[in-house]
């Protein structure tokens, strides 16, 4: 049994039962299947970087599971006879578990935390953990709103916004570890 | 010519990242430039490996609409 992620772009022109119908229909194939579903995140809508079939946002969704190769067929037939699914990919999962989970959802909010050394992130983990709890709250809040017409622009003053805040808070409760990692990338921009 | 510095160190091995995510934007962006192109290693500094990874990442990203194949709206 192999460790697989199958991501997925569904039709947001629905009510959220049927956008859920769809993300259980593929959790179904895959535990019907003798397989076992590891992490479900579900991302939300977001805007595509393209139009596919005329429509400009998408519902992504994304499962990674530990499942015989046999389901990997039937999975992509239901891809393929449902028009909903407007985008599909399941690939070999080669990254590590927790890392995965650590991540904040990259389409709320990039993740600054990139290029924290997983020493760091460690030491940075037991002063941050206070402030997960406030972190957790927020987001969901974000991934409504570009449901609401909002469509390019607004989500990245709330990004620099958010960041500001929380460069604020680091300012006073720890200044190293999350500001050295966007540094970073100013640096590479420079470079580039 | 005259902007060599010297020899670029991969940031990825530096900081000991192996696990490239394709649904990040934001690192997909950061190794294409405005056309959507994947900026070579070269330019990167990026070790073999995580230019690999990178790539893959990148062509991962683009069936998912996650950053465009390319774009012709800078100029």
């Amino acid at each position: 049994m192999r460790t697989y992620e199958t991501t997925f772009i569904i039709n947001p022109q629905t009510d959220d039962a049927t956008i859920e119908r769809h993300i259980s229909d593929i959790a179904d194939i895959i535990t019907k299947n003798n397989g076992k579903i590891v992490h479900e995140d579900k991302m939300g809508t977001r805007r595509l970087a393209y139009p596919i079939q005329k429509l400009t946002q998408g519902y992504y969704a994304s499962f990674i599971f530990e499942a015989p190769r046999e389901v990997l067929p039937l999975l992509d037939r239901h891809y393929k006879l449902n028009e909903m699914y407007i985008r599909n990919l399941t690939v070999r999962f080669d990254g590590k578990l927790e890392e995965i989970i650590q991540q904040e959802n990259p389409f709320v909010k990039p993740n600054a935390n990139k290029f924290v050394s997983d020493k760091e992130a460690l030491k940075a983990k037991t002063e941050v953990e206070t402030k997960k709890e406030e972190k957790t709250s927020p987001p969901p809040e974000n991934r409504e709103e570009p449901v609401q017409e909002t469509p390019v622009v607004e989500p990245l003053p709330e990004d620099n916004q958010e960041k500001a805040e929380k460069t604020k808070e680091n300012v006073e409760e720890k200044g190293e570890s999350q500001e050295t990692p966007e540094t970073n990338y100013d640096d590479e921009e420079d470079q580039l | 010519m005259a902007m060599v510095k010297g020899k670029k160190i991969c940031r990825f091995c530096e900081n000991n990242i192996n696990f490239i995510n394709y649904k990040d934007e934001r690192i997909l962006r950061r190794f294409t430039n405005e056309r959507g192109k994947i900026i070579p290693r070269r330019i990167t500094g990026n070790c073999a490996m995580h230019q690999r990874k990178i790539t893959n990442a990148i062509k991962r990203g683009r069936i998912l609409a996650i950053i465009a194949f390319e774009s012709e709206s800078f100029r």
